[in-house]
């Protein structure tokens, strides 16, 4: 089984053709990215992944000089959501688990 | 005094046990079934080393075996945390798992070999706190680095105040519980006639009152707290 996502091949390969990175600059950005967030690459969902393309992305390709990072980020986001990838691994995220505990509905965790 | 604390944070702990377990049972929720399990072990546990104290078991061979049978079971329930915090915090390492197994089933032979040669020093007391020190103080650093990603999801819009909020309070509950364990191994050491083990004592005893708040209120809030952290945190939302 592969050590990533299907969602996080996906964005690395768009990541390499529209925003001109190396396979590993855009493999090490995504990966900072998740970890920003507390995602692990192997359980990252489809919903998950757009939602950090969206909001976490644009300020890490923008630290890496990418030219127009809100642009790059919303045509990824736009060709993600497009996209038929399988689901990948399941995983609760910790923070769905602690919602469930407290018998609370998450509201946008991402 | 300080047994009347101890006892309302055990009758706090006890009840989300209880809930959680049963949660855990109509949902067929892993995590809500270990932290339940977790709970009324070390309650079961508890309730029959007390009794074999109170009725002055440990000099009878078979006395011996009741109470370190006690410990086990509470020494199952720290086991459970930890595979809480596995499968919560670390699915990715199933294999920890092995790890805290294999510190469980060091405990037991330690206790079979106590029993078989009637040892006066105790090494299964020492060897029980491998499990049971480990297992709080990773559930702690595991709460509060996930209150720290909490917050920066929150600083992408991705946050929640109310779990956020919830892994704060159960890091808090969770260290003062550890804080809490501390105190009270020191005092079974010493026993409550040696003036260290009777501050101990009374150590744990304080600590028990905020520790059962902060565990309830971070799994059961009332309205007025959870309004009021929705309020607070989501002021400083993007």
């Amino acid at each position: 089984m592969s050590d990533t996502s299907p969602a996080f091949e996906f964005v690395c390969e768009r990541l390499e053709v529209i925003a001109k990175l190396s396979r590993i600059e855009a493999r090490g950005t995504m990966r900072l990215a998740l970890r920003e967030v507390g995602k692990n690459p192997a359980y990252v969902t489809n919903q998950d992944m757009a939602t950090i393309v969206m909001r976490v992305l644009p300020r890490m390709l923008q630290t890496r000089g990418v030219k127009d990072p809100q642009q790059v980020c919303t045509e990824i986001g736009t060709q993600l959501s497009q996209a038929k990838l399988a689901s990948g691994a399941t995983y609760l995220d910790p923070a769905d688990v602690f919602a469930r505990l407290g018998s609370d509905r998450k509201k946008n965790s991402g | 005094m300080a047994f009347v604390f101890l006892g309302l944070f055990s009758l706090v702990t006890f009840i989300a046990g209880v809930r959680f377990f049963l949660r855990g049972l109509a949902t067929r929720g892993r995590p809500e079934l270990l932290l339940g399990t977790h709970t009324l072990l070390i309650a079961v546990g508890n309730v029959i080393v007390q009794a074999g104290v109170i009725f002055h078991l440990e000099a009878s061979v078979l006395g011996d075996i009741v109470i370190r049978l006690g410990g086990t079971l509470i020494d199952a329930g720290y086991l459970t945390f930890a595979f809480f915090c596995v499968e919560v915090y670390r699915p990715e390492m199933p294999h920890l798992k092995r790890v805290w197994i294999g510190v469980f089933g060091f405990i037991i032979s330690m206790q079979i070999f106590s029993v078989l040669l009637h040892l006066s020093l105790d090494p299964a007391f020492a060897c029980q706190q491998l499990l049971r020190l480990p297992s709080y103080s990773w559930g702690t650093y595991e709460a509060f680095r996930f209150y720290r990603i909490m917050r920066r999801r929150a600083n992408y819009g991705m946050g929640d105040p109310i779990v956020e909020n919830r892994f704060l309070l159960w890091g808090l509950a969770t260290g003062l519980a550890l804080l809490i364990l501390i105190a009270l191994t020191i005092t079974f050491r010493l026993t409550p006639a040696h003036w260290l083990g009777h501050l101990m004592l009374q150590v744990a005893a304080i600590l028990a009152v905020p520790a059962a708040i902060l565990a309830w209120i971070s799994f059961f809030p009332p309205d007025w707290y959870r309004k009021r952290v929705e309020k607070t945190l989501e002021n400083g939302v993007v």
